[in-house]
C-alpha cells in the first residue's frame, strides 16, 4: 500500500477530478483501505462542491460584464472618481499613441543585432527582426544586444511589451538608459533630455503585482490606486542631466536625485517617502564625493594624453617617410597611449567603487529586480529589468 | 438546502491567457478582451469586496469599480501575467474605500431612519429565515478564508471551484508552470479544509 503522506497531497487533487488513470487508480485504492484518508478525500470533495455552489451563489448579478463595459465607455463626469477619469485618460491615450512607436523602438533595438548590431547573449526565436504587439518573441537572458547608433528609445508604457520568467515577451517598460550624449525619451507622463546620464525609468503597475519591485514602488503603488490616481513614471538619474518636462512644469534633476512625473499641480503624497530616499541617496552622494572627485581628475588627465596622441598621430602623419624621427615619436606615442590606458583603468575602477555605494542603496531601496535582460550598447544603452518573478 | 454546482464548462483549448487578453485590450482596443477579464475575475473580486463591504448591492458597485479601474490603468500593468493579482489588489483597495464611504453614510444615517437590509446574500434568496441566517454565516466564513490565502492562491481557487477551469486550464490563463498551479491547489484545499472543518462536520448548508 502507498504511504499516506503522499497519498494525502494527492487527495484534493483526485476530489477536484484533477487526477486520472493509474495515479487516481492508486489513490482510490489506498483511500478504500485507509479510513482517514477516505474521510480526508469524502471532506475535500465536499469542500470543493460547497466552493463552488457558495461562490457562485453571491456571484455578480445578470449583466454585470455589460454595466462595467458601459462605466467604462460613459463619457467624462458621468462616472465616480472624477480625478481618476482625468488621470487614466491620459495614459490610455499615450498608450494607442505609443503603439506605433513601439514597433519603431523594436525594429531599431532588434534589426540592429542582426545587421552591424552584436547580440552578445541571447537571441530572438526564429531570428526575427522584426517585433509585433501581440506576438511572442523569446530571448534568453541575460542578454546584451549592442547597439551602436541609439540616441533615442521609447522604453516605457509599452505595454506590448513584458518580460516574464526569463523571457522578454512583448513587455512594457522599466529600463535603466545610458546616453553618451543628449537624447530624449518619451513615456506617457513626461519627456526627459538626457545628457550624458545614466538613469533609471520606470512606470508600473500597482499593489500585490509588484511586491518586491521596489520599496518605493510598494510604498507608492497601494496609494495612488487607494486615492484612483495613475502611477507615474519613475525616474532616477544617476549620472548626467535629465531636463525633464511633464504636466506643463519642467525640472532639471541632476545626478542623485529622483522624481515621479505626474501632472498633478502642488504637493504629491509622495512627498515624504521621496525626501526621505533622497536623504539616502545625498549620504551615497557624499560618501562617494572623494572618488568621485578622484574620477573627474583621472578623466581630465587621460583626456589631456588623448590629445597629446592626436597631435603625435598628426607630426606622424606629416612626417611621411622620416624614419628616424618617426620611430622615435612613436616610442613616445606607445608610452602616452600606456600612462593613458592605466588612468583609463583607474577610472574604471573609480566607476565601479560609486556604483557599488549606489547600488546597494538603490538595489535594497529602489531596485531590488532580477538580472538585467537586455541591455543596449553604443552610444545608447538600455536595460530591460526581469522583475517580480 | 443545496444548490446545484454552478460551472462553466470551458471551450477546451480556445481560451487566452489574461496576458493576451491585456494586451488585446490595450493594443488593439478590444472591448471583448476584456470583457473576458471581467467575466474570468468577476466572481473573485465580488467576493473580495463583498468580505470587505458586507452588503451585496454596494459590494457589487465596488467590483464594477474595480473594473473600470482596471481598464483605465491597465497601461500601468507591467506584467500582463499578473494581472489577477494586481487586479485582486484594486479590489481591495477600492472595498475597503467603499467600506469607509459606507461607515460614514451609516453614522449620518443613524440620526434618521436606516431600515434598509444589509445582507451579503443577493436579493431573492428567500426561505426559513433560520436557514437564511446559517447559509449568511457560511458564505462569510468561505468568503473570510478564501480572502485570506495569498492573491495567487485566491485566483487558483476561483478559476477551479467557480469558473470549473482544470489546472492545466489556469496554468495556461495565468502563464505558470502547471506543477506551480497543482501545488497552489494542494495548499489551498488544505487550508481551507482546516479553516471551514467546523462547518463541514456540521455539513455544509
Amino acid at each position: 500500500m502507498a504511504d499516506c503522506g503522499d497519498i494525502r497531497k494527492l487527495l484534493p487533487l483526485l476530489a477536484s477530478g484533477e487526477l486520472d488513470g493509474e495515479l487516481a487508480d492508486d489513490v482510490r485504492t489506498h483511500a478504500a483501505g485507509c479510513e482517514s484518508c477516505r474521510a480526508a478525500l469524502s471532506e475535500y470533495a465536499g469542500l470543493a462542491r460547497a466552493l463552488g455552489a457558495l461562490l457562485a451563489a453571491v456571484e455578480p448579478g445578470k449583466n454585470f460584464e455589460d454595466r462595467v463595459m458601459g462605466a467604462i465607455l460613459r463619457p467624462e463626469g458621468a462616472g465616480s472618481a472624477g480625478r481618476l477619469e482625468r488621470q487614466a485618460r491620459r495614459p490610455y491615450a499615450a498608450v494607442m499613441a505609443a503603439a506605433a512607436a513601439i514597433v519603431v523602438a523594436a525594429l531599431m533595438l532588434f534589426r540592429s543585432s542582426g545587421s552591424g548590431g552584436e547580440l552578445v547573449s541571447g537571441k530572438l526565436a526564429g531570428n526575427e527582426d522584426t517585433i509585433k504587439a501581440g506576438k511572442r518573441y523569446d530571448v534568453e537572458v541575460p542578454a546584451v544586444v549592442r547597439l551602436p547608433g541609439a540616441s533615442f528609445a521609447w522604453l516605457n508604457r509599452l505595454s506590448a511589451f513584458s518580460v516574464q520568467r526569463g523571457v522578454l515577451f512583448l513587455a512594457s517598460g522599466s529600463c535603466y538608459l545610458k546616453t553618451a550624449a543628449s537624447s530624449t525619451v518619451h513615456t506617457a507622463d513626461m519627456t526627459a533630455e538626457l545628457a550624458n546620464a545614466r538613469v533609471y525609468m520606470g512606470t508600473q503597475g500597482g499593489g500585490e503585482a509588484h511586491a518586491g519591485t521596489s520599496g518605493v514602488m510598494d510604498y507608492i503603488f497601494p496609494r495612488a490606486f487607494a486615492e484612483g490616481r495613475g502611477v507615474p513614471t519613475l525616474l532616477v538619474v544617476f549620472e548626467g542631466t535629465a531636463d525633464v518636462r511633464s504636466g506643463g512644469g519642467r525640472q532639471r534633476l541632476k545626478a542623485g536625485k529622483f522624481m515621479f512625473a505626474d501632472g498633478l499641480p502642488g504637493p504629491t503624497p509622495y512627498d515624504g517617502y521621496i525626501a526621505a530616499v533622497n536623504r539616502e541617496v545625498d549620504a551615497a552622494t557624499r560618501k562617494t564625493a572623494g572618488t568621485r572627485a578622484q574620477l573627474e581628475r583621472y578623466r581630465s588627465i587621460a583626456a589631456e594624453y588623448e590629445r597629446r596622441l592626436a597631435g603625435f598621430r598628426e607630426q606622424l602623419a606629416a612626417m611621411d617617410g622620416n624614419t628616424e624621427e618617426s620611430a622615435f615619436l612613436s616610442e613616445r606615442m606607445e608610452l602616452v597611449a600606456a600612462v593613458k590606458e592605466a588612468h583609463e583603468k583607474r577610472i574604471g575602477a573609480f566607476q565601479e567603487d560609486i556604483a557599488a555605494v549606489f547600488t546597494v542603496e538603490f538595489e535594497e531601496r529602489v531596485m531590488r529586480t532580477e538580472k538585467v535582460a537586455l541591455a543596449v550598447e553604443g552610444s545608447g544603452e538600455a536595460f530591460v529589468i526581469l522583475d517580480g518573478f | 438546502m443545496q444548490r446545484e454546482l454552478l460551472v462553466t464548462l470551458p471551450d477546451k483549448g480556445v481560451r487566452p491567457s489574461d496576458a493576451e487578453l491585456v494586451q488585446r485590450s490595450l493594443c488593439e482596443d478590444d472591448g471583448d478582451a476584456f470583457g473576458e477579464l471581467v467575466e474570468r475575475y468577476k466572481g473573485m473580486v465580488m467576493a473580495q469586496a463583498l468580505h470587505i463591504v458586507r452588503e451585496y448591492h454596494a459590494a457589487e458597485d465596488a467590483a464594477q469599480e474595480t473594473f473600470v479601474k482596471a481598464y483605465r490603468s491597465l497601461s500601468s500593468l507591467e506584467r500582463p501575467e499578473a494581472f489577477a493579482g494586481w487586479l485582486s489588489s484594486i479590489a481591495r483597495n477600492t472595498a475597503v474605500t467603499a467600506a469607509s464611504a459606507k461607515k460614514h453614510a451609516s453614522l449620518e444615517a443613524a440620526v434618521g431612519e436606516d431600515d434598509a437590509p444589509r445582507d451579503i446574500l443577493p436579493p431573492g434568496e428567500t426561505g426559513d429565515p433560520e436557514v437564511l441566517s446559517l447559509r449568511r454565516e457560511t458564505v462569510s466564513r468561505v468568503l473570510a478564508a478564501v480572502d485570506e490565502l495569498p492573491p495567487a492562491y485566491r485566483s487558483t481557487v476561483f478559476l477551479k471551484y467557480l469558473k470549473g477551469y482544470t489546472c492545466a486550464e489556469i496554468a495556461e490563463a495565468t502563464g505558470e508552470k502547471i506543477g506551480v498551479t497543482t501545488s497552489r491547489l494542494t495548499r489551498a484545499n488544505a487550508v481551507l479544509r482546516e479553516k471551514l472543518a467546523d462547518i463541514a462536520k456540521e455539513g455544509w448548508r
